[in-house]
């Protein structure tokens, strides 16, 4: 009863989202069928764990071993420590992190090719590699990765706030298995002006890179694309956490969609983005365009059309969202295709950012700051959740990707 | 000796370097129209479209993969800048003489978000990013020069 009135009370006082009773209903735990999943196709996912993104890392990021060899031999290496993204495409692993030699990938003058990849916030520079890609107990898959190094070659113009070192960035690489098979796609394969790929006419301080076009087969590709069977997604399934964080968390990463008995759909829906990997969100009665499910963002960040309450600006917290009491909220997310379909509500509760953080736990389900774009659902959605991340132009019986289930 | 000897090369320095301040003033954020077809040139934009609203007007540059847009009030003055597509022009262009604060507001920032987006505030500026991989967008303003009624929200 009181927790009730405290609620009409805020929505009085916000006067947004107050049409509809303000209380969740316990949603199931669709993580939960997936969670014991074994087998070859199946990685396992940490938060708040490793050496560098348990000790050197942030809250609410997700990681991963994976393995990587010189192409067609045994000379391996196991990288822990691997960011798992699902707003990105393709492996980089930072230079100080590899210990085996990875041949450099020329461009058709002989000159070596080297990437800006720009994520939402900030940006991994180096040349691009290619290396024999091993995920869980699958076969080797020969593929284009990059390897991070700000030594590399001189920096281009405008390739601003690059990760330098794995302490600072808080993982050994990154394992982008979003919706596309290779990171930028054919736009950067037909111009040379995208200054996404360059080519540098060396590899020591003082060489000069020129923003250059690379065909898709050179780009940093998909690992998961390239799987003799488990290459149409991926599912990634978290462990359920506290409201009020819990100190680690757990979950899955199982290659393929619906190509073993653990990763078959249960209890959930395809919902298709457009070519940007995007789809539309309402909150508070405002669309929001160029929603996306991020797993590399560590909170939920979205447009402030509820009126909530902003932490401090100067703060650890500055444009998160610090409710004095716990803020419960629903949004609905709709298909960029098929006229919309399906929609569905998704409740999901905003709590007090600077709180949340000043304790040991790592692992935050409230944890939800603003954005200037569209609905960034990261890793506090997939608590308690199974989520689907379909690959553009591969199939299952949810449809053709790139899609995301829930 | 070392006076007279030392004029003509120390004014010529003096006329360089108000030179080169005016020409860093005028460009990106903060400039002056004159600077839009500059800043065209330094990133290899293609066209400028122009579209006017009520007290300010929207000047779009199209790159390859993306979009940059330049706010500018009546007397000349770029108060906002946007941008969207592929990746992040270069914002040494764009945010012309607040990009050094920004850098530095950056560098001390200590925040723990991480992924689709970030927010600083710098003496001056406010910079918002948001966005992935094949789609980052971003927006920079002067909160001190917006027109009067105006929201950062229609910075698009």
């Amino acid at each position: 009863m009181i927790r009730d009135a405290r609620i009409w009370f805020l929505c009085a006082a916000l006067l947004a989202g107050c049409g509809k009773k303000a209380v969740h209903q316990a949603l199931p735990n669709t993580a939960a069928p997936y969670l014991g999943a074994t087998g070859p196709n199946v990685l396992a996912i940490t938060v708040g764990a490793g050496t560098v993104c348990g000790q050197h890392g942030y809250v609410n990021e997700p990681c991963t071993t994976v393995h990587v060899c010189v192409p067609g031999t045994d000379n391996c290496q196991e990288i822990s420590d691997v960011l798992v993204d699902t707003g990105s495409v393709g492996l980089r692993v930072f230079s100080s992190a590899l210990n085996i030699p990875l041949a450099q990938i020329n461009d058709s003058g002989g000159n070596t090719l080297a990437e800006c990849a720009q994520f939402g916030t900030g940006s991994a520079w180096g040349p691009l590699a290619s290396a024999d890609v091993v995920l869980g107990g699958e076969s080797p898959v020969n593929v284009s990765i990059q390897i991070i190094n700000t030594s590399y070659a001189t920096i281009p113009s405008g390739c601003n706030q690059v990760d330098s070192s794995p302490q600072q960035a808080g993982y050994n690489g990154i394992l982008g298995v979003g919706l596309f098979t290779e990171d930028c796609g054919p736009l950067c394969a037909a111009n040379t002006s995208a200054r996404t790929y360059f080519s540098c006419n060396g590899d020591g301080n003082g060489s000069t890179c020129t923003s250059t076009a690379v065909p898709v087969a050179l780009q940093p590709q998909n690992p998961v694309a390239h799987l003799p069977t488990d290459n149409n997604g991926v599912v990634i399934a978290m462990s359920q956490v506290d409201p009020e964080g819990s100190a680690r968390a757990s979950g899955v990463l199982i290659l393929g969609i619906e190509t073993a008995a653990n990763n078959l759909p249960i209890q959930v829906n395809p919902y298709s983005t457009d070519g940007n990997g995007e789809f539309m969100t309402e909150l508070s009665g405002q669309f929001i365009p160029g929603s996306f499910i991020d797993s590399g963002s560590n909170g939920l960040f979205f447009p402030n059309v509820a009126g909530l309450a902003g932490c401090s600006n100067s703060g650890p917290t500055a444009s998160f969202y610090c409710m004095s009491s716990p803020q419960e909220l629903t949004a609905t997310n709709s298909s960029a295709t098929q006229d919309g379909k399906p929609q569905a509500s998704v409740p999901f509760t905003v709590g007090n950012a600077e709180s949340l953080v000043s304790g040991d736990n790592l692992a935050l389900l409230n944890l939800a700051g603003t954005s200037a774009g569209g609905f960034d659902w990261g890793l506090p959605f997939f608590y308690g959740r199974a989520v689907f991340t379909g690959i553009q132009g591969r199939t299952s019986s949810m449809g053709t990707g790139p899609y995301f289930a829930y | 000796m070392y006076i007279s000897g030392g004029v003509a090369p120390w004014l010529a320095l003096v006329f360089f370097a108000s030179f080169q301040a005016q020409v860093q003033a005028q460009a990106g954020l903060g400039g002056i129209e004159s600077s839009i077809t500059s800043d065209q040139k330094a990133l290899q934009g293609r066209k400028v479209k122009v579209t006017s609203k009520k007290n300010y007007t929207v000047h779009e540059i199209t790159l390859t993969g993306r979009v940059v847009r330049e706010y500018m009030l009546a007397d000349g003055t770029i108060f906002a800048v946007s941008w969207s597509g592929i990746a992040q022009p270069d914002l040494s262009v764009l945010l012309g003489n607040y990009y050094k604060e920004y850098e530095d507001a950056s560098t001390r920032l200590r925040t723990v978000k991480r992924g689709g987006s970030h927010t600083v505030q710098s003496e001056n500026i406010i910079v918002e990013k948001s966005g992935h991989m094949r789609d980052v967008q971003g927006r920079a303003y002067i909160p001190d020069k917006m027109p009067s009624g105006f929201l950062p929200g229609e910075i698009r």
